[in-house]
C-alpha cells in the first residue's frame, strides 16, 4: 500500500467506524467502548506504518482530484509535525477510549458518545495531514464541531450547554477569519497547496513583501489562537470543561486546543523572521502564559485548574514557536515541539487522574479533597509523576523540555538585546514559577494533607484498572521519554524540527549542561515556587475580591455581555427597523427610491432641471393643467367621501379632455369609460362604509405624510422633465411604419381598426378571450351567490 | 418546431395547471388528493424534458425568448424547488376543499419563474414576473380562515405591486434610452444609457423591482412578515423559488443589458450587499419564530449573492449561481421542516398559534428524528459549515472576491457569517439539547421524503460540487460573453 492509501484510511477509518458504532453497540452493548479502542488502535497503526518516511527525513505528498474547477485537491501532506500530531491524536484516542470504558456510566447514551469520539478523531488525523489550505479549514471546522457536541454531551446541564455553545462560537469563528486568511494566501500565491508554498523560496519571500501580508497573518493567527485558546480568546476553555473528563483529557488538552499550536508551526516557514511573527505570536504567548498560569490558583475544581494549566502550558508552545530573528527563523521550534508531545503526556495522565477522583471520592473541588494517599496509593503516583512533569522535576520529560523553554528564551532576549535579554528571560521564568506553585498545589490538595471527612465518602477505593492503566501508561511515557529522551528526540522531534525550520537539525537533549543560564533559572523557578507556593490561597482570594470589585476585567464579562445582550439589542434594532405596519414600509421604499434616484441624478447632471426648456404651452392646455391641480387638491382637502370622490373623477375627466386635445380620441373614450365605471363602484362602496372621513392624523404624521408626498411628487417631476428634455430618441415613431403598410398590406384605411384586427390580430383574440372567461367567471360568481 | 420542444417545459406544466383546476372541478374533497400526484408528476415530466436539452442553444419566438445554458440553470433551481414543495404539500393540503386551485396557483408561479429564467426581452421578463407575483401573492393568503396568513398575503401584494410599479417605471426608462425591450439589443445601444442621469434613474428603479423579490434591504420589508404568515410550504417556494427569480432577472438585466453602466452598479450592489448581510443576520438573532428567523436569514443570504454583482468576475457569478443552487435546497428544505412541526403541533392540538415558534422544536431530535436531523444539515448549511452546499458556494463566492481584491468585503461577509452561526447553533441547541415535550411523531411520508431528498441534494453539493460548479460556470458564461 502506499502511504497516501494508507493515511486516507487513517483519516476515513474513525469515521466508518463512527457509522457502525450502532451496529457494533448492538453486539457488544456496554463494551463497545472496545471497540472503538479497537478503531483508534488501526489508526495508530496506519499511521505508524508511514512513519519510516518521516524517520529518514523525507516528506510524502499525495492528491486525488476533488474539485479541479477552484484547485482544491483531497491531498495528504506526511511530514514530522503530521506524524507528531496524528501519532498523538491516535494514541491518546486509544488511551481515552479505553479509559471510557470505565469511566462512563453504562445507563449513558454510549453509541452517541463514541461516535462524536470516533468522529473527532477522524477529523484531526484528517486536519493534521490536510496538504491545503481548504481541507485543513474543513477539517478545522470538523474538530469545532465534534467538541461542540462532546461538551454538550450531557444535555440536562445549562453549563454544558453554555460551554458548548460557547466553545463553537469562539472556534467555528476563530476559524472563519483564518479562513478568510487562507483565502487572502491564496490570492498571493495562487495556490491552496501548503506544501507548494513552503518548498519555494521565492513565494514565501513574495508573501513577505506583500501589502497584504500583515493582514494574512494576524487574520491566519486568531484563528490558531482561538482554538488554542490563547490570548483573550482563552474564556471558552474553562467553560469546555463542562465536557465528560475523558473528553476534556483528549480534546481540550491533548489533541484539539493543540491544532492552533500546530497551524502556528504549520505555517512558521512561511511567517516567521519576521518582527510581526514575534511580537504577535511570542506576544500572545507571554501574555497568556502569565494570566492563565496566575487565573490557575483562583480554581477549585481540579479540571478548573488544569484547564489554566493548559491555557498556560499552550501559551508556552505560542512562545516558543514565536522566537524569531532574521537570521534564526525558529530558535524555539524544537523546544516548542519537544514540549507539544511531553504536555499531551503529562497533562492527559493529569485529567485522567482528575477523572479518576471525581469518580471516585464523588467530587473535584480542591477544598473539599485531601489526604487520599492511603486510598488510593497508586493512582497518587501516577499522578505525582504527571504533576512533578509539569512542575518541570528531574528526571521527568517535563523538566527536559522546561529547560529548552529556558535556553530559548535566553537566547532570543539575547538576540534583542537590553533590555529584552532580561525581560523575555524573566516572563519565561514567571511562567514556570506559576506552573510550578499550581502543580504542586494539585498533589497536595488531592493526596497530601488531612483527610476532610465531612465533604468525603467513607470508602474510597483504589480506582479499577480499566481506568488506572491507561492513566498509568501515560506516566510510564512520561519517565521514558525523561530518562531516554532520544526516543523521542531522534524519531520524531527532530524530523519535526527539520520539516519547520527546512533545514537538517540535529538535537542532543540531555539532564545536565553545567551551569548554564537555563539552570540557574530552573533554580531560581524551584525556590520562587516554594515560596508562592506558601502564599497560595492568599492570592487566589486576591483575585476573587478583584474580580468581584471590578467585573469588568475579565475576559467573560465582554463575551457575556455581547452573547447575552446580543439578542436584545437584535431586538430592538429589529423593532425599529421592522414595526410591521404597511404604511412604514412603504414609506421607507418611497423615500429610499427617491433618494437613491436623487444622489446620483445631483451628482453626475450638476443640476435638477436642464438649462433650457422648450415647451410650447398652449392656454388651453395650461387653463386645463390649472383645474386638473384645483380637483386633485379639492380631492385631499375636501371633508366628505362623496365631494372628494366627484372631485377625483372631475380630475380623471380632464385627463381624457387633454387626451382630446392632444388629438388621441380614442384613448379619450377609453379614458372616460374607465373614470365613469370606476366613479360608478366607488360610489357604490363608500356608502356603505362610515362616513368620518378624517381620521385623527397627528401633526407629526400629517407633516410625515406631506413631506413623503412632496417628495415623491418633486422627484417624479424632476425625472419626467429630464426624461422629456434634451433627449432624442435614438429611433422612429411606429406610427410611419403602420401608415406606410396600412393599405398596402391589408387594404385598410381605418388606422386603429387594422392594427386592432389585422396587425395585431392575436393580441385582439387573446384580448376577446379573456373578456370572454371574465364573462364566465361573473356569471359564476352571481350563479353562485343564491346557492350560498 | 424547434421551439416546442425547447418550449415543452413551460408547456408542461401549463398543460398540467389547466388539467389539475379541470379535474379538480368533478372529485369530491376525499379524493383530490390525486391532484397533487398530477402536480407532482407534471413538474416531474418538466424536470426530465429540461433535462434533456441541457445544452440547448436557442432564440425563439422573435427574439424574445432565449434557451441557453443559464436559463436552464434557472430552471432546473425552480423546477426541483417547486416539486419539493408540491409533494410536501400533498399532505398540506389533504382535506382541503380547495387543493386544485392550490395546485394551479403553485403550477402558474412556476411557469411565471422559468420563463422569466428564458426571457429575452424586458416585457416578457415584466409579464412572468407578474404572473409568478400574482400566483404567489394568492397563495400567501391560501389559508382564508387564518389572519396571519391573510395578512401576510395582504403585505406581500401591496408592497409588491409599489415594487412592479417601480419596475415598469424604470423599463420604460430603458425602453426610452435604448429604442428597444430586448435585451441584447439594449446592451448595443447603451450608449443612451450612459450618456444620460436617467440611465441611473432605470437602474435604481429596477433595483428597487428585482430587490422587492430578492428581499435586499432596504426592499426586503415585507419578507420576514410575509414568510412567517405564509403556509410553510409557499414559504419554501417564496424564499427558495421566487427569490431566485428576482435573481435570474437582476443578472440578465444588470449583466447583460444594462452592463455598459457596471461601475455605477457595483458600487450601489456593494453598498446594498453589505446593508443587507448585515441588518439580515442581526435581526435574525432575536427571532424566536423560526420561519421569521429564516425569513431574515433568507435576506442575508441575498447579501452574499448579491456579491456577484459586486465582483462581476466570472468566477463570482458561478459562485453566486451555485449559491443559488444551494440554497434553494437548504432554504426550501428549512422551510418544509417548519412546515412538519406545525403539521405535528397541530395535529396535537387544533387551535395551537404561533407553530413555529422555537419553543417547538424542543427535542426534536427525540420526537421526528428525520426531522431535526434534516433540520440540523440545513441550518449548518446556511451558516456555511464545511462539507454543506452552503459552505461550497461561500468558498467559491468568497475566494472570487478576495482574488478581486474586495477583501473588505470579504471579511464583512465572512464576520457575518460568525454572526449567524450564532442563532442557527440555537435551533440546533434547542432540537438536540433540550428534553423533549411529547411523544414520537412519525413524519408523514410526503414530508419525508422532501426532506431526505434535500438533504441528500445538500450534501450531494457539499461533498462532490464539482461538476455543479462546471455547471454554473457554464451558466455564467452566458452572462460573461454577451
Amino acid at each position: 500500500m502506499n502511504s497516501f492509501t494508507v493515511i486516507a484510511l487513517a483519516i476515513f477509518l474513525p469515521f466508518l467506524s463512527a457509522a457502525t458504532v450502532p451496529l457494533a453497540q448492538k453486539i457488544l452493548r456496554h463494551r463497545v467502548g472496545w471497540f472503538a479502542s479497537a478503531m483508534a488502535f488501526v489508526s495508530f497503526l496506519l499511521i505508524a506504518y508511514v512513519a519510516p518516511v518521516v524517520i529518514h527525513g523525507d516528506t510524502f505528498t499525495g492528491a486525488v482530484s476533488w474539485l479541479p474547477s477552484v484547485g482544491v485537491e483531497f491531498s495528504v501532506y506526511i511530514d514530522g509535525l503530521s506524524l507528531l500530531i496524528g501519532l498523538i491524536a491516535s494514541g491518546i484516542g486509544i488511551i481515552i477510549m479505553s479509559y471510557s470504558n470505565g469511566y462512563m456510566s453504562h445507563k449513558e447514551d454510549l453509541s452517541r458518545y463514541y461516535q462524536y469520539l470516533l468522529l473527532f478523531m477522524g477529523s484531526m488525523i484528517g486536519m493534521v495531514f490536510s496538504a491545503n489550505t481548504i481541507q485543513l479549514f474543513i477539517f478545522w471546522e470538523l474538530t469545532s464541531i465534534t467538541s461542540f457536541l462532546l461538551i454538550g454531551y450531557w444535555r440536562h446541564r445549562p453549563l454544558s450547554i453554555y460551554g458548548a455553545t460557547k466553545s463553537l462560537v469562539i472556534t467555528a469563528a476563530g476559524g472563519l477569519v483564518m479562513f478568510i486568511g487562507f483565502l487572502i494566501l491564496h490570492s498571493i500565491t495562487g495556490t491552496f497547496d501548503i506544501p507548494t508554498i513552503l518548498h519555494d523560496s521565492s513565494m514565501i519571500e513574495n508573501i513577505k513583501n506583500h501589502d497584504l501580508f500583515l493582514v494574512t497573518l494576524i487574520f491566519i493567527f486568531i484563528g490558531a489562537a482561538a482554538k488554542s485558546a490563547q490570548g483573550p480568546f482563552y474564556i471558552w476553555l474553562p467553560n469546555a470543561m463542562e465536557a465528560p473528563t475523558p473528553v476534556s483529557a483528549f480534546l481540550h488538552s491533548a489533541t484539539m486546543v493543540k491544532a492552533g499550536v500546530f497551524l502556528i508551526a504549520r505555517i512558521h516557514p512561511i511567517f516567521s523572521g519576521t518582527e510581526a511573527w514575534f511580537i504577535l505570536v511570542s506576544g500572545t504567548g507571554m501574555a497568556t502564559m502569565v494570566l492563565a498560569g496566575f487565573l490557575a490558583f483562583r480554581q477549585n475544581d481540579i479540571k478548573g485548574i488544569l484547564a489554566f494549566s493548559t491555557i498556560s502550558q499552550l501559551a508556552y508552545l505560542v512562545t516558543m514557536y514565536g522566537y524569531t530573528t532574521y537570521h534564526e527563523p525558529g530558535i524555539g521550534v524544537a523546544a516548542a515541539t519537544f514540549h507539544l508531545l511531553n504536555h499531551a503526556t503529562f497533562k492527559a495522565c493529569l485529567f485522567l487522574v482528575a477523572g479518576i477522583v471525581a469518580h471516585e471520592a464523588a467530587t473535584r473541588d480542591i477544598r473539599k479533597l485531601g489526604g487520599l494517599r492511603h486510598e488510593m496509593p497508586l493512582t497518587f503516583i501516577v499522578a505525582s509523576i504527571g504533576a512533578l512533569a509539569m512542575a518541570g522535576i528531574p528526571p521527568l520529560n517535563g523538566f527536559l523540555s522546561k529547560e529548552m523553554f529556558y535556553e530559548s528564551s535566553v537566547e532570543m532576549g539575547a538576540a534583542l538585546g537590553f533590555p529584552f535579554g532580561i525581560i523575555v528571560p524573566a516572563i519565561a521564568v514567571i511562567g514556570g514559577v506559576l506552573t510550578f506553585a499550581y502543580s504542586i498545589k494539585l498533589i497536595d490538595g488531592i493526596f497530601l494533607g488531612k483527610r476532610k471527612d465531612e465533604f468525603l465518602p467513607h470508602h474510597i477505593h483504589e480506582a479499577p484498572y480499566v481506568m488506572l492503566i491507561p492513566a498509568g501508561l501515560l506516566s510510564v511515557l512520561v519517565i521514558l521519554f525523561g530518562l531516554v529522551p532520544s526516543i523521542p528526540v531522534h524519531n520524531i522531534i527532530e524530523p519535526v524540527t527539520s520539516g519547520i525550520l527546512l533545514e537538517t537539525v540535529h538535537l542532543h537533549v540531555t539532564h545536565w549542561h553545567g551551569f548554564t543560564p537555563a539552570f540557574m533559572m530552573t533554580i531560581i523557578t524551584f525556590v520562587l515556587g516554594l515560596l508562592i507556593y506558601t502564599k497560595y490561597d492568599s492570592l487566589a482570594s486576591w483575585q476573587d475580591r478583584l474580580n468581584a470589585s471590578y467585573p469588568w476585567i475579565s475576559v467573560n464579562y465582554y463575551y457575556d455581555a455581547i452573547v447575552n445582550n446580543a439578542r436584545t439589542n437584535a431586538y430592538r434594532v429589529s423593532s425599529f427597523v421592522q414595526p410591521g405596519f404597511v404604511k412604514t414600509y412603504i414609506n421607507a421604499l418611497l423615500i429610499l427610491t427617491i433618494v437613491l434616484i436623487m444622489i446620483p441624478m445631483i451628482a453626475l447632471s450638476g443640476d435638477l432641471i436642464p438649462q433650457t426648456l422648450s415647451f410650447d404651452i398652449n392656454p388651453y392646455e395650461a387653463l386645463l393643467m390649472l383645474l386638473m391641480v384645483v380637483a386633485a387638491i379639492a380631492a385631499t382637502v375636501l371633508p366628505k367621501y362623496i365631494p372628494a370622490i366627484i372631485a377625483l373623477s372631475s380630475l380623471g375627466y380632464m385627463v381624457s379632455l387633454l387626451f382630446i386635445y392632444l388629438k388621441a380620441p380614442d384613448l379619450a373614450l377609453t379614458q372616460i369609460l374607465v373614470e365613469t365605471l370606476t366613479t360608478i363602484i366607488f360610489l357604490l362602496v363608500i356608502v356603505r362604509i362610515p362616513q368620518t372621513f378624517r381620521e385623527k392624523l397627528s401633526k407629526a404624521n400629517l407633516t410625515r405624510d406631506v413631506f413623503i408626498s412632496g417628495l415623491v411628487s418633486v422627484g417624479v417631476f424632476i425625472v419626467l422633465i429630464n426624461a422629456t428634455q434634451g433627449i432624442v430618441p435614438p429611433f422612429e415613431s411606429l406610427s410611419h411604419y403602420f401608415i406606410e403598410k396600412s393599405v398596402s398590406l391589408t387594404g385598410g384605411h381605418n388606422l386603429v381598426n387594422v392594427i386592432l384586427v389585422d396587425f395585431r390580430g392575436y393580441d385582439t383574440l387573446g384580448e376577446i378571450s379573456v373578456l370572454c372567461l371574465a364573462a364566465l367567471g361573473v356569471y359564476n360568481l352571481i350563479h353562485s351567490r343564491g346557492e350560498r | 418546431m424547434n421551439g416546442i420542444t425547447l418550449f415543452a417545459p413551460e408547456l408542461t406544466v401549463v398543460a398540467t395547471a389547466l388539467v389539475v383546476l379541470l379535474i379538480g372541478l368533478f372529485l369530491n374533497t376525499e379524493s383530490k388528493k390525486v391532484l397533487g400526484y398530477l402536480a407532482s408528476a407534471g413538474l416531474f415530466a418538466s424536470l426530465v424534458l429540461t433535462l434533456m436539452n441541457l445544452d440547448a442553444n436557442a432564440v425563439m419566438y422573435s427574439g424574445t425568448l432565449t434557451v441557453d445554458a443559464l436559463s436552464q440553470f434557472f430552471k432546473i433551481v425552480f423546477l426541483i424547488v417547486a416539486l419539493l414543495v408540491s409533494v410536501a404539500s400533498i399532505k398540506y393540503t389533504e382535506n382541503n376543499e380547495h387543493v386544485e386551485e392550490y395546485f394551479t396557483l403553485v403550477l402558474l408561479a412556476v411557469v411565471g419563474m422559468m420563463m422569466v429564467a428564458s426571457s429575452n426581452d424586458l416585457l416578457v421578463l415584466f409579464i412572468s414576473f407578474e404572473l409568478a407575483s400574482i400566483s404567489t401573492y394568492a397563495l400567501a393568503g391560501f389559508e382564508r380562515r387564518n389572519l396571519k396568513s391573510l395578512e401576510s398575503a395582504m403585505k406581500y401584494f401591496i408592497i409588491g405591486a409599489l415594487s412592479s410599479a417601480l419596475m415598469l417605471f424604470g423599463i420604460s426608462f430603458v425602453y426610452g434610452l435604448a429604442g428597444t425591450t430586448n435585451i441584447p439589443e439594449i446592451a448595443q445601444n447603451s450608449a443612451m444609457l450612459v450618456s444620460s442621469p436617467l440611465g441611473i434613474v432605470s437602474i435604481v428603479l429596477l433595483v428597487a423591482g428585482f430587490g422587492f423579490k430578492i428581499a435586499l434591504v432596504p426592499f426586503h420589508m415585507w419578507a420576514p412578515d410575509t414568510y412567517e404568515g405564509s403556509p410553510s410550504v409557499v414559504s419554501s417556494l417564496l424564499a427558495a423559488g421566487s427569490k431566485k427569480m428576482g435573481f435570474v432577472a437582476a443578472f440578465k438585466v444588470f449583466m447583460i443589458a444594462l452592463v455598459a453602466l457596471k461601475t455605477e452598479l457595483t458600487m450601489a450592489f456593494a453598498i446594498l450587499s453589505v446593508i443587507t448581510m448585515t441588518l439580515g443576520n442581526v435581526i435574525a438573532l432575536s427571532q424566536n419564530s423560526v420561519k421569521r428567523m429564516l425569513a431574515y436569514s433568507s435576506v442575508a443570504q441575498a447579501g452574499y449573492i448579491s456579491m456577484a454583482f459586486v465582483v462581476m468576475s466570472p468566477m463570482a457569478i458561478t459562485g453566486g449561481l451555485f449559491y443559488i443552487l444551494s440554497h434553494g435546497f437548504m432554504k426550501a428544505g428549512a422551510f418544509l421542516v417548519t412546515a412538519v412541526v406545525g403539521y405535528m403541533i397541530l395535529s396535537e392540538n387544533r387551535e395551537a398559534e404561533n407553530v413555529d415558534h422555537l419553543e417547538n422544536f424542543k427535542g426534536l431530535a427525540k420526537r421526528m428524528p428525520i426531522s431535526a436531523f434534516s433540520m440540523m444539515i440545513f441550518v449548518f448549511a446556511l451558516a456555511g459549515i464545511p462539507l454543506t452546499a452552503g459552505y461550497m458556494s461561500k468558498f467559491v463566492l468568497f475566494s472570487s472576491t478576495i482574488e478581486a481584491g474586495l477583501v473588505w468585503l470579504a471579511v464583512i461577509a465572512i464576520l457575518n457569517s460568525a454572526i449567524s452561526l450564532y442563532y442557527y447553533a440555537r435551533v440546533v441547541k434547542y432540537m438536540y439539547f433540550y428534553p423533549a415535550e411529547g411523544e414520537r411523531v412519525s413524519e408523514p411520508l410526503p414530508y419525508a421524503l422532501t426532506l431526505i431528498a434535500a438533504v441528500v441534494g445538500v450534501l450531494i453539493l457539499g461533498f462532490w460540487p464539482e461538476p455543479f460548479i462546471q455547471w454554473a460556470m457554464e451558466a455564467a458564461n452566458v452572462l460573461i460573453a454577451t
